[in-house]
């Protein structure tokens, strides 16, 4: 940090001064002081979030023994889409993302999305589905000729990673610009967002269209980042997408509350 | 009476070495570069206060006059503010014209000797689709862009008629027809026998720096901070595409209720977390290279 405080300037201080250096030490002294301000500050910072951790530990423990009532029974009606940010360190362990697909099914989920940065969800795709009543989330076309029935028993399961972020959007321009410039007469109109949505669709990236959208994001981690350009591309009615984080390794508490 | 505008004075002065104590403090750590801001709530506060419909905008703007100069006796460079989204058109015809005014008559106001514009030499940037502006706000916005074109020292961006999708709509065709031109320019010069040859279909795919260089926001870095006032934890469709490796704070104030401890919060927590952000913009970059796009 810029504080310009050294081992040499101890000594000096120490030493006693006098003139030009009197002035010089005047000033690291200061320096000295704001630095120690500055610990405290955020020493303050820390133990706030301390407390805060504290009450979210309390909390959790009191919505597992179903004394909150509030928590006994959650509208997950109301979320037509969650959508999970999974750090790519921890996506590998399969086994606890699949027990969260287990406890978002007990809790009436019905569509996840699951993002990772550098794409570790996806590989481990076949593994996540095959285990339980998942369904790998199929194109829009497809998802129509599927069994109603069996869909309502399953929770869809859609993987994304940063590819499908900022490098399927230079994608899609690629696409358009072959379609709408070099394919043949440069077309005088203006691309508009239907144009992006149909070319991302082409490459293989569905939107998924509800009603009256809402999508859901929690970030497993104590920071609430947005990821990197997820879901830059949301339904044609334009979501409210809400955001919320919760601690890392997730726990069943700590994701009632946040979907409540 | 004298006495009391002493007092006034004196009170306020003391505050303004407090407040300038503090960033010293602050500025121990890392400062961050660009902070944005959603301006949520001031309909909520006008409701909250009984005050008439569209006055909670009015009262909103001192918050934000105080914001900028907070941030700007910080060390921030870059501050951007989303005054007002393509979604907001679908809004009552009253309480749009309202607002339209009301920044027509803010903007004017920028260019005063005595605003923060000039007080601190700030750079105004109006971002978003100003065609969808009527004709006396978009004046006023040219009119502004051009006079602060001079300044240096901070930027200033007002995010008007905007959304990040309609960002990147704008960011594709603007690149899909800067490679068309480029295209037609070397079958002009002969390049490749008045057809477009493979190479140079090559040549003129559109990347990913092509795209950036096309958005509105293409004039500053990404943002370090967002903060959204109200408590609502949403980006509205609002810098989607610049937002990968930025902090989100949310805290409950109402916009015109926002202060300088909210701010103060959002750096010691941009403090905290600065070498994660850093290690994760540093990832970005890195793949960006290697991918090359």
């Amino acid at each position: 940090f810029n504080n310009g405080f050294g081992r040499g300037d101890t000594e000096r201080l120490s030493l006693g001064c006098s003139g030009e250096n009197c002035v010089i030490s005047l000033g690291q002294s200061c320096n000295l002081g704001l630095f120690l301000l500055w610990h405290i500050l955020h020493f303050i910072g820390t133990f706030w979030y301390l407390a805060l951790r504290i009450a979210n530990a309390l909390e959790s423990c009191l919505i597992s023994s179903g004394l909150l009532k509030k928590y006994k029974v959650l509208c997950s009606g109301k979320i037509q889409c969650l959508a999970i940010v999974v750090d790519s360190k921890d996506a590998d362990q399969t086994s606890k993302v699949i027990e969260l697909l287990q406890w978002l099914g007990a809790l009436g989920v019905k569509y996840v999305c699951l993002y990772d940065t550098e794409g570790v969800l996806k590989k481990s795709k076949e593994a996540i589905t095959g285990s339980g009543r998942f369904s790998h989330a199929k194109s829009s076309e497809e998802a129509t000729k599927t069994d109603p029935l069996l869909e309502q028993e399953l929770i869809t399961v859609e993987f994304a990673s940063c590819s499908d972020g900022k490098a399927a959007a230079v994608k899609a321009a690629n696409l358009l610009f072959m379609k709408y410039y070099l394919g043949g007469e440069q077309e005088e109109s203006i691309l508009s967002e239907s144009h992006v949505a149909e070319a991302l669709e082409a490459i293989g990236l569905f939107a998924i269209f509800f009603p009256s959208s809402s999508v859901s994001v929690i970030g497993l981690n104590n920071l609430i980042l947005m990821p990197r350009a997820f879901r830059l591309w949301g339904p044609s009615s334009r979501p409210s997408i809400s955001l919320w984080a919760c601690k890392m390794p997730p726990r069943l508490p700590s994701m009632k509350n946040s979907l409540h | 009476m004298d006495l009391e505008m002493g007092e006034d004075r004196f009170f306020g002065s003391s505050l303004t070495i407090l407040r300038r104590f503090l960033f010293r403090i602050l500025a121990v750590g890392p400062i961050p570069n660009h902070i944005t801001f959603i301006m949520d709530g001031n309909r909520r506060y006008a409701k909250k206060q009984n005050l008439e419909q569209g006055a909670g905008h009015k009262a909103g703007f001192p918050a934000l006059m105080s914001m900028l100069k907070y941030c700007y006796e910080l060390g921030v460079k870059f501050i951007t503010v989303y005054a007002f989204s393509i979604d907001n058109f679908k809004r009552r015809p009253e309480e749009v014209q309202y607002v339209m005014d009301l920044m027509q008559e803010k903007i004017e106001g920028l260019l005063k000797e005595e605003s923060i514009v000039n007080q601190y030499g700030v750079r105004v940037y109006f971002v978003g689709n100003l065609k969808l502006l009527n004709e006396p706000v978009r004046v006023a916005a040219e009119k502004a862009m051009l006079a602060t074109a001079n300044n240096t020292s901070t930027l200033l961006l007002i995010c008007v008629a905007y959304t990040s999708s309609d960002e990147i709509v704008h960011s594709i065709q603007n690149s899909c027809q800067e490679k068309w031109d480029e295209m037609q320019a070397s079958k002009v010069n002969g390049a490749c026998n008045g057809e477009i040859c493979k190479q140079e279909k090559e040549r003129c795919a559109i990347k990913l720096v092509d795209l950036e260089k096309h958005m509105y926001m293409g004039v500053a870095p990404d943002p370090d901070i967002l903060i959204r006032s109200s408590g609502e934890m949403r980006l509205s469709n609002f810098l989607l595409w610049q937002s990968a490796n930025c902090l989100l704070y949310s805290p409950s104030a109402l916009w015109p209720e926002i202060g300088l401890r909210h701010l103060v919060w959002a750096v010691l927590n941009f403090q905290r977390n600065h070498s994660y952000l850093e290690k994760k913009k540093k990832h970005s970059y890195l793949e960006k290279k290697k991918k090359q796009l």
